[in-house]
Order: C-alpha cells, then structure tokens, then sequence
C-alpha cells in the first residue's frame, strides 16, 4: 500500500473535491478529515447549536458527527448529495433524539415557549452563508408564511409534525403537507435564485 | 402505510418530524422507491441550505475530535475500507469474456447520424461529481487505478446521461436525463467508463462508446451487452469532450445508425 501512501501525500487536500476527501478518509487518511471538519464543521455546529439550544450539547453532536464519518465513510453515498448535506442531516437526527430524550424534555419546553413568545427568530436568520445568503433568505421570504412556521417549529426546535399541529391548533394532515410543499416550493425558489446544494468551498 | 401516505409525510420525515414508528416504515418504503428516495433526498438538500450558517469550524473542537479518532486507530484498526477493493478486474484477464474489445480505436470515424444529437457538452473540473464516481466504485468494485484517477487533482469528468431512445432498451429503464454513466479523464494514463445506470441488454446486443475527435464521431470500444467500468486510453494531444454510447449488435458497427442511448451532459 506504500503507493496509496504516496498518493495521499500527493493531494492536495484544500483543492479535493468533498468525494475524494471521504476516499481519503476511507483509507484512515486524518488530515482528510481535518479537512472536511474545516469545511463542514461550523454549518454542523451552528445547527446543531440551534436544535439544542445547549453550546456543550451541540459540541457532542458535532463530535458524533466526524467520529462517525471515520468510522463509517461508506455510509456516506456521494451519489445521493453533497456531503455536507449528509453531515447536517446526521447531525439533525441526533439533535432531534436528544431533544426528545426525558432529560431535555423540561429545558426544551421552556425554550419553546420562550421562542414562541419572542417570535422573532425565521429561517432567515440562519441563512449567513456569506456566498449564497441572499439567495437563500429571497427563497425562504417568498414562502408562504405558514408553510414557513411549520417548517421552522419542526426543524429547528426538534418538534413532530404532530406536535406542531397541536400547538398551532392546526389539522395534522394540513401541517404535514405544508411542511412537504413549503420544502417543494423553497427548493424551486433557490433554484430559480441559482442556488444548488452543491458546496464548491475549496 | 401505502405509498400515498408515505409519500405525504416525506417532508415531516426530512425534518426528522415524523414519530418513531412512521420514520421506520418510511425508512423501509424508501428501500423499494426510488421516487420517494429521491424526494427526501431533495427534502434533505434544501434543508441543508436554509440551515447553513458561516459560522468557523472551532478548532478547539477539531482537537477533542482528533483524539476521539485517535483513540479509536490505536485499538482495533478497522477492517479494509469498502474503497478499496483488492480482487484483480475480470475484465483485463485477457480471456475469453473480456469485454472490452480494442478496435481501431480513434482511427474510424462514424456516424454523421450521430454527430447531430451532440452538441451540448461540457467537460467539469472533478468537484461535486467526483461523488458519483467513489459511489460507482462501491457499486463495481472498481480497482485502485480508478481511485487513484479519483484522487487526482486535476481529474475530469464527463456524465453520460439518458436520452429518449434509451427507453427502447430493456425492461428497467433509466428516465430520460438520469445519469447511466460516468467517464473518467485523469491527466495521465488510462480513462475509465464507469456503468452508473445502463440496464442490461439482450445477450446479442452490445452497449458502443463514441467520442467526438477533431470534430469526427470514432468508436472508442465495445462496453458488452451488461457494462461494467472499463478502462480505455485517450490521445492527450486530442482530448476528448463529448462521449455517446449506443446500443448495437453484439460486435459493435463501424457506423451507427442509431441515436445515442445516452450522451454527454453538461457537468
């Protein structure tokens, strides 16, 4: 394997492409890693961050995150999405698990009402990526708004669509379906803005 | 659930919003449907965007990471990545079903026909679609020269998709515009053609590579009736950007008269 060693030393890791990272972190090549974290790293922890609501939980996540792409990088299927968007949706569910779990169940409520009364938090205010904000928070403004509030109750503060319809006194089935064509609809909205999942960052 | 009901919870499922028991029976759907796939999986990459943030990676963080991994190398190493598949490649055995028949390659220019359906091409930079081929990799067991043409810098690529004429091929067929197949350009050395999604044909068919040389259509090999990745070499001083592939009899023709089964995309 000398000669796969000498490949690695041979890429130039800032210019890889996010797929031959995970090749090279296939073969337990640990600045690969480093690599991806430095890319990825801060989008994970922001989100996470913002599900938690807790800086040290958060942390965690992001830890269980790249530790698992370690260990299993084959899960990761290039042909299905960028492997940022593998990252941030392994972290979601694993924030999601412990906003549900007993042990935050109190924290959360609070949180919850805290945000609900406040109302001043949107989807846009997550959007800072410096290259494609704009963009992003033009789609997220041309929602309809109560596609928007499901979205955003559900995603960002870990709730099931369920519970989102008890709490906005709303059917079950109207906010699942808003929450489908709210995603539709924001996906054609970053479309028609140039927007693509695709992250290029070299 | 059937796959009405499923289908509507797919947004709340991409949210992770959906209670235990419905994300496992969309999770087991989702084996079986390509369709709903594909939807949570566009559910997936809008949510990654609207989550994005500037935000710096902590570099405090890298380090507690980079002992965790650590620790976890130093116990049981792991068993060989799934990248790196060591058995030797069927098809360079020389025997008998070797599948890639060495024409006179690049000497033969064909098809006219053909040459019309071609115009719209574009070669990328490696980039995002490099994915798709360590993908294909797991899927073909490709072997190490193609990994290493994956590593390469300055790799290009070339994604072959579907056209209408595809949908005459066989039983289960790619729509038009799915991505069937993948060529590998690394700035030395052999290209690869990786099979990303031709169906098989019948036994007395074959599947035909073309690329667009000095403005003429050459046959660049026979990929057989059931394609696997196969590796081809390229003139560096005429570089090809514009591949085709058409579905033949077995043998291959020196000019086809058929339209193109699939044919370059822009990447």
């Amino acid at each position: 394997m000398g000669g796969s060693e000498e490949r690695h030393d041979m890429l130039k890791l800032e210019t890889a492409s996010d797929a031959a990272l995970v090749v090279a972190i296939a073969r337990m090549h640990e600045p690969a890693l480093a690599e991806a974290y430095r890319r990825h790293g801060g989008a994970v922890l922001a989100l996470a961050r913002r599900v938690l609501g807790s800086p040290d939980l958060a942390e965690e996540v992001t830890q269980e995150v790249f530790v698992d792409l370690w260990d299993s990088p084959e899960r990761f299927d290039p042909g299905r999405g960028a492997l940022r968007t593998f990252l941030m949706t392994k972290a979601h569910g694993r924030a999601v698990d412990i906003v549900r779990s007993e042990s935050a169940r109190r924290q959360r409520e609070e949180r919850t009402v805290r945000e609900t009364v406040v109302s001043g938090y949107d989807i846009e205010h997550q959007a800072w990526d410096l290259a494609i904000a704009d963009q992003v928070k033009a789609a997220v403004t041309s929602l309809p708004a109560e596609g928007r509030t499901a979205i955003e109750m559900a995603y960002f503060d870990g709730h099931t669509y369920r519970e989102v319809a008890s709490m906005l006194g709303q059917p079950e089935g109207t906010v699942k379906s808003r929450i489908r064509s709210g995603l539709k609809r924001l996906r054609t909205a970053l479309a028609q803005h140039g927007v693509e999942a695709a992250w290029t960052e070299p | 659930m059937s796959h009405n009901e499923i289908s509507q919870l797919l947004g709340a499922f991409a949210l992770d919003a959906v209670d235990p028991d419905e994300a496992e029976a969309i999770r087991l759907h989702l084996v079986d449907c390509p369709r709903c796939a594909a939807e949570v999986a566009e559910h997936w990459e809008v949510t990654g965007l609207i989550a994005n943030s500037g935000v710096d990676a902590p570099p405090e963080l890298w380090d507690r990471i980079a002992a965790r991994i650590d620790d976890t190398a130093s116990g049981e190493r792991r068993p060989a990545p799934h990248l790196t598949p060591s058995a030797p490649r069927r098809d360079r055995s020389g025997n008998g079903r070797r599948r890639w028949a060495w024409s006179a390659v690049g000497a033969i220019a064909a098809a006219a026909a053909v040459v019309a359906v071609l115009l719209a091409f574009q070669v990328g930079r490696l980039d995002q679609r490099v994915g798709q081929l360590a993908s294909a990799s797991r899927q073909t067991g490709i072997n190490q020269a193609v990994q290493a043409a994956l590593l390469d810098p300055g790799v290009q690529q070339v994604t072959l998709s579907a056209t209408s004429s595809i949908s005459t091929t066989g039983t289960s067929v790619p729509g038009k515009g799915e991505r069937v197949a993948v060529v590998v350009l690394p700035p030395s050395g052999p290209a690869f053609v990786l099979n990303t999604g031709l169906p098989a044909l019948a036994s007395d068919r074959t599947y035909q590579l073309w690329g667009l040389v000095r403005g003429q259509l050459v046959s660049l090999g026979l990929l057989g009736s059931e394609p696997h990745d196969v590796a081809f070499t390229v003139d560096p001083s005429a570089p090809i950007k514009t591949f085709a592939v058409t579905n033949e009899v077995a043998g291959g023709v020196v000019r086809s008269t058929h339209a193109p089964v699939a044919e370059s995309t822009p990447a």
